[in-house]
């Protein structure tokens, strides 16, 4: 029906432009599928939620340099001051910024004894009592920090007593559940759980550790320190624009860097991956232009060289739809075979980059949508040729070129 | 000869308009996108400091717990503990080496006007400008006697030196940091080695420090790490004094190692100071012992590339690869359309060889358009990095060794991929096309 020998028997007197559309095809499949596989896992890492009002967080540094200023009294001041400006709603001194690259872990067992226990990281945010409302969580299970749970912490190694953590450092923490009111260890210093928020990213976000986070009520005061304000959208910008100013009124001996949002900070610690998938991306849409182009080219210079067997066909009553199912059929047979090789070379590729590179196992169903694709995108292809071919007239057979 | 066959290249490229358009887009299209993956590879895999890249040696101990894992290939920390480093300087003074880390302070002028900014400062003894071939514009670095007694003298860059002074011979005059009068003894050129070798684990296209002061002085003033900070041992270090006695991993240590002998000694240096702590029972590791890397392979070992940018340029690469076999295919179907022709010239007698030639020149036209016009894709591409992207200015750049490369490595490709169209146009039989005329 779809006569495939002839266009085999045809295909075999013209090998090595058929060698070179298939070998296309095959490497195209083999690029595009891992290509997409990494921009999949890329856009999916940049797209968690971060369980932070990004967009309404500001942070910034401070640094004091005169050791007459007294840090943590300055600190507890400037939490109260920072709320006369227009907008926003809370603050808290701290020592790390969320989703910025940098800042503090701590490792926690889920009892006293080592022995036996599982040694869990996680970031750990020290602020005011406030802290998860600066932040705008939820406390899902347990209660909020009270102010007189506050530790003031200098280099005396004050203690924190509770703290609240994410869910999922939870889950790994007491995988069986119930972390609420049970103690947690840092080295032997027991904290205990209080509460419970569903999500909050911390400050690596290619860190496997990244939602393992715990809050503690303390002031960890160091020359260097961050601060953290939430404040209403509409105001961020003017926020953003006076806080130092007013600040250093307050207190001008110290050095406070310029604030920006969490998302400026997410943008920059996501950068590296932004460039991969732009980067791939590119060369996908380039590579999948050029191989349309090129087997389209192929297919006039086919239909060029074969006008006289094509006008003979059709004198001896091969019909339009004839002439177009030939071209088409034959680009088809010709996109499987490069698509045989094509997966078996995707494959490959995805070894390589995993031994190589660790990233992950290449899904199937990257290599099937690749596949689709390119079928779509050859026939396309080769339709306006295939088309071209179909219209040319019987009469050419009886002239002589 | 080659002139014509350049002239019948350019026609006979020109006698087919949409095919030569495609053929240039696809070389350059794979160029470009290849060379922008390549720079990128190579700047970021740059050695910045060749000449002596052999001779400077960081240094490394397995001085962690029993248990004790680290992202390093072979499990070593990348830092010392600050009792190591001065533990080790104190031996082999024949050598240069010298420990090190990242502080930073606010920076004033004497002005009380002057309007404080935060730098960060390297804390290291008078040998780190000497190994690192830093140059000296004014003064010179502080003295022996200084890195043994704590005494408040700094050596600052250039840009510093022209922020707070306006520029000029400063040596002698006196700068704030933070709240201390330090004396400035030297004034370095803007040195900025990229990647940061010397303290890759902090940051490896960190801007380098433009303020240094002796080593000596964190035991005295306790000037806190503004770098990473790894404890693997549970002990309770509240105070500065406290950290200095602990098992905290956050100092990095270089030597400067001339001659192969020089190595080995040093080498046995190490493994001596791991056997004198192994029996202390300080290093409680079997494997505890002292490690080597010159600045090559420090940088591999960190690996400061990253994957991604291995993965960017095989994939380009591949890439590129179906550009000319994409080219190939079109030149294929162009040359054999023109075998009627060649058939023509074979009878009149041209040899194989000529017509072989003769495509191969034209085959090259091509390839030297398309590579010229990757460069300026290339360059497009990495203009855009430079303007999206923060921290690309240098990484994104075409030194000369990538300028050429790209025209070399577009024509050679291009010409490898035409040798096959070239190779059976010449080999057609004239007779066949004669026949058909």
């Amino acid at each position: 029906m779809l006569n495939i020998s002839p266009i085999f028997n045809a295909m075999m007197r013209n090998k090595s432009s058929i060698i070179l559309i298939v070998l296309q095809i095959a490497l195209t499949l083999a690029i595009v599928s891992n290509a997409a596989f990494i921009i999949k896992g890329r856009i999916d890492d940049m797209q968690r939620g971060s369980g932070l009002a990004e967009t309404q967080l500001i942070g910034f540094h401070m640094y004091f340099y005169d050791d007459a200023v007294n840090i943590a009294d300055q600190l507890l001041l400037d939490q109260q001051k920072v709320l006369e400006l227009p907008g926003v709603i809370d603050a808290t001194a701290i020592n790390q910024i969320p989703l910025s690259g940098s800042g503090d872990s701590w490792t926690f067992r889920n009892q006293l004894d080592s022995d036996g226990a599982q040694n869990i990281n996680a970031g750990v945010f020290l602020g005011n009592y406030n802290i998860a409302n600066v932040f705008g969580h939820k406390i899902i299970e347990g209660r909020n920090f009270r102010p007189d749970e506050l530790v003031i912490r200098e280099r005396d190694g004050n203690t924190p007593k509770v703290t609240i953590i994410t869910q999922a450092l939870s889950d790994k923490l007491f995988p069986e559940g119930n972390a609420l009111g049970k103690f947690i260890y840092s080295a032997d210093v027991p904290v205990q759980v209080i509460g419970i928020i569903d999500k909050m990213q911390g400050s690596w976000l290619h860190s496997p550790m990244v939602e393992q986070t715990a809050l503690m009520p303390v002031l960890n005061v160091r020359k260097f320190m961050r601060f953290i304000i939430h404040v209403e959208a509409e105001q961020v910008d003017s926020v953003i624009a006076n806080v130092q100013q007013f600040l250093l009124a307050q207190e001008n001996r110290r050095v406070i860097s310029s604030a920006e949002t969490l998302l400026e900070k997410k943008k920059r610690s996501y950068q590296s991956d932004k460039l991969m998938t732009n980067m791939l991306i590119v060369i996908i849409a380039v590579l999948i232009f050029i191989t349309a182009l090129g087997i389209a080219g192929m297919t006039v210079f086919n239909v060029n060289r074969r006008q006289k067997q094509i006008g003979t066909r059709r004198a001896l009553g091969a019909s339009r739809l004839d002439i177009l199912r030939y071209f088409m059929t034959e680009s088809a047979v010709i996109a499987l075979i490069g698509i045989t090789i094509g997966v078996v070379l995707a494959l490959v590729l995805n070894n390589y980059l995993m031994t190589y590179f660790s990233t992950s196992s290449l899904a199937f169903n990257y290599i099937v949508t690749t596949l689709v694709g390119i079928i779509v995108v050859v026939e396309f292809a080769v339709f306006w040729p295939a088309r071209k071919a179909s219209m040319i007239s019987p009469a050419i057979a009886t002239r002589s070129v | 000869m080659f002139s014509y066959y350049l002239q019948l290249a350019i026609k006979s490229l020109k006698s087919t308009p949409t095919t030569t358009l495609l053929m240039v887009l696809a070389i350059a299209c794979g160029i470009g996108i290849s060379m922008t993956a390549l720079t990128l590879n190579h700047m970021t895999g740059n050695n910045p400091i060749p000449e002596k890249s052999s001779q400077l040696f960081s240094v490394q101990l397995q001085a962690s717990g029993k248990t004790s894992e680290w992202r390093t290939i072979d499990n070593m920390p990348v830092q010392l503990t600050y009792q190591d480093a001065v533990n080790l300087m104190r031996g082999m003074p024949e050598y240069k080496h010298t420990a090190m880390y990242k502080t930073g302070f606010s920076v004033r002028s004497l002005d009380p006007k002057f309007t404080p900014f935060l730098r960060s400062t390297r804390l290291t003894t008078r040998h780190f400008f000497s190994m690192f071939n830093i140059r000296f514009l004014h003064g010179a670095p502080w003295s022996e006697t200084v890195d043994k007694n704590p005494t408040l003298q700094v050596v600052i860059n250039n840009d510093l030196n022209e922020k707070l002074f306006g520029g000029g011979d400063n040596t002698g005059k006196e700068m704030l940091l933070n709240d201390k009068v330090f004396q400035i003894v030297g004034i370095i050129e803007a040195w900025q080695p990229k990647p940061k070798f010397y303290d890759v684990n902090n940051g490896a296209f960190q801007a380098a420090e433009q303020v240094f002061i002796p080593f000596i002085l964190s035991g005295v003033h306790e000037f806190e790490s503004w770098g990473n900070n790894n404890g693997w041992k549970e002990e309770h270090s509240n105070t500065y004094q406290d950290k200095l006695a602990s098992e905290t991993l956050w100092i990095q240590y270089w030597a400067e190692l001339l001659t192969e002998q020089a190595k080995d000694e040093f080498q046995q240096y190490l493994a001596g100071y791991v056997a004198e702590q192994k029996k202390l029972a300080r290093f409680e590791r079997d494997d505890a012992r002292g490690i080597l890397r010159d600045v090559q392979q420090w940088l591999d070992y960190n690996n400061v590339v990253g994957n991604d940018s291995y993965v960017l340029v095989a994939v380009s690469f591949m890439f590129l690869t179906v550009c000319l076999v994409n080219s190939i295919g079109l030149l294929l179907a162009k040359f054999l359309r023109s075998a009627p022709s060649v058939g023509v010239r074979r009878a009149l007698g041209a040899s194989k060889g000529q017509v072989f030639a003769q495509h191969l020149v034209e085959v090259g036209v091509l390839g030297l358009i398309g590579g010229l016009l990757g460069l300026v894709f290339a360059y497009l591409g990495l203009t855009l990095l430079k303007n999206n992207f923060d921290g690309f200015d240098f990484v994104a750049t075409m030194d000369m060794t990538m300028f050429f490369a790209a025209p070399v490595i577009a024509v050679s490709a291009t010409v490898l991929a035409g040798i096959y169209p070239a190779w059976r146009v010449c080999t057609t039989l004239p007779s066949i096309y004669l026949k058909t005329q």
